[in-house]
């Protein structure tokens, strides 16, 4: 089907992006890298009055990083991240989750901030933006605020943002070299949305233990949840087999995704155990911890 | 709804056309542009039959609208026929009988000669992640595949031969 009728605005800055937004009393929406947006305006899904192309604000494609802080513009493509040199040394969970986005011709038009606004909860940002501890920079015609990635993200589709904002950049902290890390993931066919997904970072102690564990899953609620406090009684424990298994088990005792046509909510649980085992294995691995292949 | 006036620059070549802001770009370029090598399968970015390329990169033309193409450096299968890469693929497709009825083809030869071209020594496993972004519906892929390798091959050792 064709997209239905529009007045196309390209503004070329975020002053203009805003005041586009504004005066359009909440039926206008952004145009971004179009993956997302475009499909639904195909379906006659979504039918903004007004769409404001913000493909000419260069400004807002960046990454920028310094110690302990990656800060990404929300216009960077994903392919972008995807071969960012800095981004592979500073938090390489990235690089092979922008790996995992789609197909090649999506990651080159794409954006980050789009699909973070977009608040698919099958997808890679929103994970990863509540595993990194994100703030997601935020200008609207009041000026500017911050959101924090637990706050950020609200149901299916649908997030902090108000009708008249913009996102225009995200700032991430960077796993810290004591920090391994592991990115899991199950779909049935190559660049599909995944099923689930799961983000870990495992801090190691001097002693060999685990002091800290960070866990994000996606895929089996209306948005990414962060279950580290169900595993919170397995720290200060070695990262063994038993350990291991016994944590995954906690990690996803208490999860309840729903049925859908896709998969059932038995079987979703389930392949979170999965995947949550082979993502601590990931993170506990000497191989990731010395930053390996 | 108002149309609106812009110029597309396509294969080298100017078009000036007149549409409404809502027609996508594969249909401009089809329909205002007259090359209709650009397919139009899904019109939801999964099936890659519309890809094309923006300065050089593969996009799906059916997740723009025409009027974003301004100002950009577009390609389409009827002005690939001169690289050497996509020309390459296309002789392995002929000689590995890659394409049946044809239709996702044009978005598999754009695709695989960019890709070609910037992973010249690309082994089979990334290959394969490269044409899992084109759905055919004809073929089942074997042949696809075994002309991709072909192809990659060819284009390795030719390499080969212009080294000093």
């Amino acid at each position: 089907m064709k997209p239905s009728s529009f007045e196309y605005v390209c503004p070329r800055t975020v002053r203009e992006v805003v005041d586009c937004l504004s005066g359009s009393d909440g039926d206008a929406k952004i145009l971004a890298g179009g993956q997302s947006l475009v499909p639904m305006m195909n379906f006659r899904m979504a039918a903004p009055r007004v769409l404001v192309d913000i493909n000419a604000l260069s400004e807002l494609d960046f990454i920028d990083y310094d110690k302990k802080t990656l800060s990404i513009g929300a216009l960077t493509r994903h392919a972008t991240i995807e071969h960012s040199k800095q981004i592979a040394r500073m938090a390489p969970i990235m690089t092979v989750a922008a790996r995992n986005i789609g197909h090649w011709p999506i990651r080159v038009r794409g954006t980050f901030g789009g699909s973070l606004a977009h608040a698919d909860p099958a997808s890679e940002w929103p994970l990863i933006a509540l595993l990194l501890s994100a703030r997601m920079h935020v200008e609207g015609p009041h000026g500017t605020r911050e959101i924090a990635a637990e706050e950020f993200f609200d149901d299916i589709f649908s997030t902090a943002l108000e009708d008249d904002e913009l996102l225009r950049s995200v700032s991430l902290r960077c796993p810290h070299p004591k920090q391994g890390w592991g990115f899991r993931w199950f779909s049935r066919r190559a660049g599909d949305f995944s099923l689930v997904q799961v983000g870990v970072l495992a801090t190691n102690g001097s002693s060999g233990c685990i002091d800290a564990l960070r866990i994000v899953i996606g895929g089996v609620e209306a948005r990414p949840i962060d279950i580290s406090e169900r595993v919170a009684h397995r720290l200060g424990e070695r990262p063994d087999e038993s350990w291991i298994a016994a944590v995954s088990e906690d990690a996803c005792a208490t999860l309840d995704p729903p049925d859908d046509h896709t998969a059932s909510s038995v079987y979703r649980r389930e392949l979170a155990q999965v995947l949550v085992n082979a993502a601590l294995r990931d993170a506990v691995s000497e191989r990731i911890q010395r930053g390996g292949a | 709804m108002p149309l609106t006036s812009y110029e597309l620059e396509v294969n080298g070549q100017r078009y000036s056309v007149e549409t409404e802001p809502r027609k996508l770009l594969s249909d401009v370029l089809r329909e205002d542009c007259g090359l209709t090598g650009t397919h139009v399968g899904c019109e939801h970015g999964v099936c890659g039959a519309c890809t094309v390329l923006l300065d050089g990169e593969p996009v799906r033309s059916c997740l723009m609208f025409g009027v974003q193409g301004a100002g950009q450096v577009l390609t389409t299968i009827e002005g690939a026929a001169d690289d050497m890469n996509v020309a390459a693929v296309a002789r392995a497709f002929h000689a590995n009988h890659g394409l049946q009825c044809g239709f996702c083809t044009p978005g598999l030869l754009l695709t695989l000669g960019a890709y070609l071209s910037r992973n010249p020594s690309a082994e089979e496993d990334a290959l394969r992640e490269v044409l899992a972004s084109s759905i055919c519906r004809c073929t089942g892929y074997q042949n696809i595949v075994r002309a991709t390798l072909e192809a990659a091959r060819t284009l390795d050792a030719d390499r080969g031969q212009d080294a000093p």
